[in-house]
């Protein structure tokens, strides 16, 4: 008898507790939906551009763009920190949050001319900077000032080595639409 | 008495804080979830033999791992024996090593088989091949440790030396 009297008092409690809390604990709730809402609790904006291939190609973060186009959707400087003379042979460019979105990665292969990679392989001298571009179908649809994060993929061999030792290579970029 | 004071003091830590150990697991488990402590796709691709033997360059590859060594001893050499395995809890296997030639070998019947001449100064295009275990998975970090047993060719009785090196790298 004294144990149903004692189990009594402790749900009065918790209930007593829940319906004076209760208005608290719904208004925590609006809040934390409206701040969802705004787009508060989403800090991708407010991370900084980034641009990591590890240390074999360095990537200048001032030196990335992304725009809502087609065309030049992407565009990065990349310097070879290899050192040695490498043939590009693949490169790709994916966007895993924008599944729609279809890359086509170009290299500069006369200034200011922009192709496809050569079959033969991309040379890229050690020591110089080329500039990976994207045409993705789908670009023009990119909001401008949201963040976006590229995955890309690059297959070398070094010269002196030959075909037979081709690698790939990963890298990220995240920056902001312009 | 005295041990329930102190257990209601432990009781109390952990009620108190219990919500900031829980946030902190809730954020290690979400960093974790990103990707953010996987560094293997970051960290650079490596080969390191000893001086003697430069590694030119390597690839691992779903199946096979190749290597290009540079004789660098200063002498002609013979090469009696190459092997390959890693650390992995199911190691790396091999079963056939291929030599320029091109020349195959069943790895586990190397010793007292293998006896290939390698010039001073010549590069050496090494090829492991039908491999597998060691997290050979495309994408995949792993390390692969090589061991290369030699003797000088111009000593007649060949003493045996043994030189190790190692890669990690992405599965290609």
């Amino acid at each position: 008898m004294k144990s149903k009297i004692q189990f009594s008092k402790k749900s009065q409690a918790a209930l007593e507790f829940l319906t004076t809390y209760a208005w608290a604990f719904l208004l925590i709730l609006i809040m934390v939906g409206a701040l969802a809402y705004l787009g508060v609790l989403s800090p991708t904006k407010l991370l900084p551009d980034r641009c990591n291939f590890g240390s074999e190609i360095s990537c200048n973060k001032d030196k990335m763009v992304v725009n809502n186009l087609d065309d030049f959707t992407l565009n990065i400087t990349l310097k070879n920190n290899f050192g040695s003379t490498v043939k590009i042979t693949d490169a790709t460019t994916i966007v895993s949050d924008i599944t729609t979105l279809t890359c086509t990665p170009q290299v500069e292969t006369t200034p200011g001319v922009y192709g496809d990679i050569p079959a033969a392989g991309y040379d890229w001298v050690t020591g110089n900077e080329i500039i990976l571009s994207a045409d993705c179908v789908g670009g023009a649809a990119l909001i401008e000032d949201e963040k976006i994060k590229f995955d890309l993929e690059v297959s070398y061999y070094s010269q002196s080595a030959g075909a037979g030792y081709t690698k790939k290579i990963f890298g990220e970029v995240m920056t902001s639409i312009q | 008495m005295r041990k329930n004071i102190k257990s209601q003091a432990s009781l109390e830590f952990l009620t108190t804080y219990a919500w900031a150990f829980l946030v902190i697991m809730i954020t290690i488990g979400a960093l974790y979830y990103f990707g953010v402590f996987d560094f293997s796709k970051i960290l650079p691709q490596r080969c390191f033999f000893s001086s003697q033997f430069e590694c030119l360059d390597f690839v691992i590859l779903e199946n096979e791992v190749r290597v290009k060594l540079y004789n660098n001893i200063g002498e002609d050499i013979r090469i009696k024996n190459f092997q390959i395995t890693n650390d992995a809890s199911n190691p790396l296997d091999c079963e056939t090593l291929q030599l320029p030639g091109p020349l195959e070998y069943s790895i586990p019947d190397l010793p007292g088989l293998l006896d290939y001449e390698w010039g001073y100064g010549t590069d050496l295009n090494v090829s492991f091949k039908d491999c597998s275990e060691g997290g050979l998975s495309i994408g995949e970090r792993i390390e692969a440790k090589i061991s290369m047993v030699f003797c000088s060719s111009a000593t007649p009785s060949c003493p045996e030396h043994t030189t190790s090196g190692k890669m990690a790298s992405i599965v290609n």
